[in-house]
């Protein structure tokens, strides 16, 4: 039997795995690594982050979302960004490290990807800064000013991957940044190519050349028309393609360049009434149209969690019994 | 036949669009009739983002543009006395819920085919909905749901609207990313799309238009 990292490798290479890559096991996430997380963490919590963005998570709601009203607004002229957006410091203490350093440590990289995490995007840095329309908005308006904000929030990330890299020598890193919604993207691949890919060829560039083999970029969305793009800046796997994007279709076309993780949408199956049986359809579809290679049957879902206890495991368990079947 | 004003607002031509609008109220053509040719421009904006020809961006462009030509002197329609707003229409996106892109679409496409708006906000409760109700007394009532669970929440405020004694006083839509058949027939409402320029016609037809 393969290991979970030969597995992984056959998957994306066209080689022989002998099961599917089930979800995120590939994946060993260091979230030890001190880091300016853009949410509140918990019901009934409100916090300013580093980039003095408001976070809040009111009591009874499903998650945490920035605010973006007159007197929380970090950025509200963006030719002004310059005077309003100041970058937080990348360095943290060897003490603060060292939870994170221990946890690579301990990982049996024959097996796993000590993977390190990455969020928000540098499109998200830019809407939670701004609010989504006024960023979108100022990509049409101000292109200038924009453009210097993405390349301010690109030198932060350079920066911070060095250090993260320094420290616990990532081989593997699993990057968010949400480019549209289910049906759409944001902006046009025109724009995409303009603003987006020239950024991320620098970051995702940096982490390569400082030895992580592996990029996992999320997007649960539709991006089939940016995959050209995705090959571009060096992604190995998109994690997060919806079934809107058609993904077997995407396999043949882009197999071998790119590979793709999900096609079993959180929305579907990640509900108060989920049950095991529509869990195991679902899956069953996935695997049977998307078929064994250049493909990691996953929740859509970006992280290795679901919104109810026991659809993360059940999606498993259900991944496991068709490999059983299917290989 | 397209003319230029329905071609500007399409093409997301800004400059061209506000040249266009000057020009027709010059030559005397009346705000409804400008307002109808940006309803036609807007709602091909929409059909290609259904087609995939335009983007999320392009759509609050679009959105952007609609506030803008409302603000040029003689477009807005309350200036006018021959004409009347097509009726009244309060949107908000429901409680424990504050995605607001999609909502503000569907207001612009409202404001942009004549419509009188109340925007509500995010995250409205269902005594906010009782209250407008009562206070504004509009025809329509849309409520917008992105989340997932979101059917329960609108069910609640529909229920609320009806236990105020105030269904009948207006017609519910609801729509975003959430709503289907399953939880349209779910929660009550009269109709439901994801489509906000769908959701413009429903309003148009439910006001006795086309
Ligand atoms: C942008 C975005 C945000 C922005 C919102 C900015 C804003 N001002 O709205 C920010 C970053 C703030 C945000 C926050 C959160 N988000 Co969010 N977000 C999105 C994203 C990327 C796009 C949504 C969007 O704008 N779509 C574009 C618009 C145009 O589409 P639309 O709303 O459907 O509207 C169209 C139609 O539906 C219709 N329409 C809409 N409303 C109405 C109303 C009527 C009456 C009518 C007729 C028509 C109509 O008109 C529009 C055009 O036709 C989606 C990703 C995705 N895959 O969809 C996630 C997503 C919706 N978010 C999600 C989540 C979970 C959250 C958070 C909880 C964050 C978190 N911790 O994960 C918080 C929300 C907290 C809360 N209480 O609401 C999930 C929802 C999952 C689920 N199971 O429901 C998604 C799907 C992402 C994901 N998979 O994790 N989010």
């Amino acid at each position: 039997m393969l290991t979970i990292r030969q597995n992984l490798m056959e998957t994306i290479k066209g080689g022989n795995p002998d099961r599917f890559v089930n979800q995120y096991e590939f994946m060993e996430l260091i979230m030890e690594a001190p880091m300016d997380l853009p949410l509140a963490p918990g019901p009934g919590t409100v916090v300013k982050n580093k980039w003095g963005i408001t976070f809040s998570w009111p009591e009874g709601q499903i998650g945490s979302f920035p605010v973006h009203d007159d007197e929380h607004k970090v950025l509200k002229d963006v030719t002004n960004w310059k005077e309003s957006v100041k970058a937080p410091s990348v360095f943290y203490t060897e003490e603060e490290w060292a939870p994170a350093i221990e946890h690579a440590n301990s990982v049996d990289r024959n097996d796993k990807f000590v993977t390190a995490f990455c969020a928000p995007g540098i499109f998200e840095m830019t809407h939670h800064l701004m609010g989504i329309e006024d960023a979108l908005m100022s990509l049409y308006e101000e292109p200038e000013s924009m453009q210097e904000l993405i390349d301010y929030v690109v030198e932060y990330e350079l920066a911070y991957a060095k250090e993260v890299i320094d420290h616990i020598h990532p081989d593997a890193l699993f990057h968010h940044d949400d480019w549209g919604s289910q049906i759409s993207t944001f902006v046009s691949p025109a724009m995409f190519e303009e603003f987006l890919l020239p950024a991320y060829k620098k970051v995702y560039g940096f982490w390569k050349e400082n030895g992580v083999e592996l990029i996992v970029h999320h997007s649960d969305s539709y991006a089939a028309t940016l995959v050209p793009f995705m090959i571009e800046m060096g992604v190995d796997i998109w994690q997060g393609a919806m079934t809107t994007n058609n993904v077997p279709e995407l396999i043949k076309k882009y197999g071998g360049k790119i590979s793709f993780m999900g096609d079993i949408d959180s929305g579907k199956v990640d509900h108060p009434n989920w049950s095991p049986e529509e869990i195991e359809k679902y899956v069953e579809i996935a695997c049977k149209e998307c078929g064994k290679l250049y493909f990691i049957p996953n929740l859509s879902q970006g992280l290795n969690i679901a919104s109810f206890p026991g659809v993360y495991e059940e999606t498993s368990a259900a991944i496991d019994r068709i490999s059983k079947k299917m290989f | 036949m397209k003319n230029d004003i329905i071609r500007a607002m399409e093409e997301l031509n800004e400059e061209l669009l506000f040249h266009t609008i000057r020009e027709a109220l010059q030559q005397g053509k009346t705000v409804y009739d400008i307002q109808n040719n940006l309803n036609l421009g807007l709602e091909l904006v929409g059909k290609k983002y259904e087609t995939g020809e335009y983007y999320i961006a392009d759509l609050i462009v679009a959105g952007e543009l609609i506030k803008q030509t409302l603000k040029i002197e003689g477009m807005s329609f309350h200036t006018l006395n021959d004409r009347k707003y097509l009726g009244k229409v309060a949107v908000g996106t429901v409680f424990e819920d504050i995605h607001d892109v999609g909502k503000d679409i569907f207001i612009s496409m409202l404001n942009s085919a004549g419509f009188e708006t109340i925007d509500l906000g995010v995250d409205v409760s269902a005594e906010k909905f009782v209250q407008v109700i009562k206070e504004e007394k509009p025809d329509i009532i849309g409520i917008s749901g992105v989340l997932s669970m979101m059917g329960a929440n609108i069910k609640r405020i529909i229920d609320c609207i009806d236990e105020s004694n105030l269904r009948s006083q207006v017609k519910i839509i609801v729509g975003g990313a959430s709503v289907n058949n399953k939880l349209f027939e779910y929660v009550g409402a009269d109709s439901f799309t994801m489509d906000a320029s769908e959701g413009v016609n429903i309003c148009k037809s439910w006001m006795g238009i086309q």
